[in-house]
């Protein structure tokens, strides 16, 4: 379920310093929707399609196709307000013409430059995604002098995450043995008891947990060891660069 | 079961967008690089002080009770693998379910803001939905309105006599649709109608995803009663400590 959580570790950047990775990804960020120009989110699209691609050697490029799908449906649904809007003369195509609804050019342009900004931020994020197991990012939060308590939530969470997504997938087993998810009714009980049996699980385990910490000397704050990161200076530079193509692709075009 | 069905589900969902019927819709997480730069900050400012508070009422908690902090981790994990359960909607197709009106109603909506959050940052790097700009505005509609709606919408119910199951459904129908028009209203500020400026461009953005969000918020109603009385039936003592009852 967790899609990108596995690859990450397979990166060659996982051991690089996580803090780089961040401030790298929210400047490429920052720059691909501040310039908000076609080419532009173009550039940065095969750019950091092909970074990803080549610095994690089990992504293929199939698969990173699929990973670009996963946001699609959202992409298709919001774009279409967008494109398709009230027309007064200037139109390329009148979709109902006794209401004047169409596309025009100016939405055409417009819904065209979010399709390829959107795409190029989901594959800086993506980068960040494939690359940065979550272990490292939260390192990067602890540098970032984000409050402790926070932090410790936001591990435990994810901790606590894989250890009900088991649970969750064997009793959906069960429930599949047992003839549950027959047809919509029987689906909406499976679900739903599988939710609240999980609850009561996880609500359980809590309880575990806690007796656990508190027999290791918990007293409300959890401290970890952290890890060595190789420097990674490289991102700093980089990012001038492509910040220095980019705008300079920007005055040109 | 989810991981193999995620990619199984990407090419029918695409074919069965046009069918009007998405086979899959995730709650109506603002994908990344959807927002222009200045409403990405707007929204993450309107935002922050609601998770600077709802962060200080944790803390005050915590220290009145240690255990307090255990809980509220697994309760957020429980949300995120709730968002992330496929329930049937009523179209037929399956749906993922946004979990704020069961946690408002379970945990209350403070702390939700929070919880909110760092789920929401989950989601975008774990499973691409949302994004980090968009993040303020998913928290907004999401964590803040959702809940505070959801939980409004419970207790109001609770003390008009209404009985606790059809307040849960209420409260989380309430939830849903409220978020739905929260992101509608994001995206109409974002994108107004070239000729018919604000309002035209939120119906446009309103009929689009009531296709998905409407069925949602009756399965999620009704999946949220089912689950409230299975709680109340065995876990009556921990609800009561969560104050939910």
């Amino acid at each position: 379920m967790l899609v990108t959580d596995k690859y990450a570790y397979t990166s060659k950047l996982a051991k690089k310093d996580p803090l780089a990775k961040v401030i790298f990804t929210f400047a490429a960020l920052f720059l691909c929707l501040i310039l908000n120009s076609v080419f532009v989110s173009i550039f940065i699209l095969i750019f950091f399609a092909g970074f990803t691609i080549i610095s994690n050697p089990a992504v293929s490029f199939i698969k990173y196709i699929k990973f670009m799908l996963i946001p699609f449906s959202f992409l298709i649904m919001g774009i279409i307000p967008v494109l398709i809007t009230f027309v007064k003369d200037e139109s390329i195509i009148i979709l109902i013409e006794r209401f004047n609804i169409g596309i025009t050019y100016q939405s055409l342009s417009a819904s065209v430059n979010l399709f390829f900004r959107a795409l190029s931020a989901v594959s800086i994020t993506y980068f960040l995604a494939l690359s940065t197991p979550m272990v490292s990012f939260f390192e990067s939060l602890y540098k970032l002098k984000l409050p402790k308590l926070f932090i410790s939530l936001m591990e435990l969470i994810y901790r606590y995450i894989f250890i009900l997504i088991d649970e969750a997938e064997a009793m959906y087993k069960a429930q599949k043995l047992r003839l549950g998810y027959r047809n919509f009714k029987s689906s909406l009980y499976c679900i739903s008891e599988l939710a609240a049996m999980l609850f009561i699980r996880a609500y359980k385990r809590a309880d575990f947990s806690y007796q656990a910490l508190l027999s290791r000397g918990y007293d409300g704050e959890i401290t970890t060891i952290s890890q060595e990161y190789e420097k990674a200076y490289i991102f700093y530079v980089l990012i001038f660069f492509i910040a220095g193509f980019c705008i300079t692709l920007k005055a040109v075009l | 079961m989810i991981t193999k069905n995620l990619f199984a589900g990407i090419f029918p969902a695409l074919l069965s967008f046009f069918l009007t019927l998405p086979e899959k819709s995730y709650a109506m997480h603002i994908m990344e690089g959807y927002l222009s730069p200045s409403w990405s900050i707007f929204w993450i400012v309107l935002a922050v002080p609601f998770i600077i508070y709802g962060f200080f009422a944790i803390r005050k908690k915590i220290s009145e009770n240690t255990k307090f902090f255990i809980l509220l981790a697994m309760c957020g994990a429980f949300a995120f693998v709730l968002s992330s359960l496929k329930i049937p909607s009523v179209t037929g197709s399956c749906s993922h379910p946004t979990g704020v009106g069961l946690g408002a109603v379970l945990f209350g909506p403070t702390p939700m803001a929070v919880i909110g959050f760092i789920i929401l940052l989950f989601q975008s790097l774990l499973l691409a939905h949302g994004g980090l700009t968009t993040i303020g505005a998913n928290i907004f509609s999401m964590a803040v309105v959702g809940p505070f709606a959801a939980y409004g919408v419970f207790k109001g119910a609770l003390k008009a006599g209404i009985s606790s199951g059809i307040a849960v459904f209420l409260a989380a129908f309430a939830g849903d649709i409220l978020t739905y028009v929260t992101t509608s209203i994001q995206l109409a500020l974002a994108y107004p109608d070239a000729v018919g400026g604000f309002m035209t461009s939120l119906w446009k953005f309103m009929g689009i995803f009531a296709v998905t969000q409407i069925p949602l918020a009756i399965s999620e109603g009704l999946l949220s009663v089912i689950v409230y009385n299975v709680l109340l039936k065995y876990s009556y003592k921990e609800l009561n400590l969560l104050k939910a009852v």
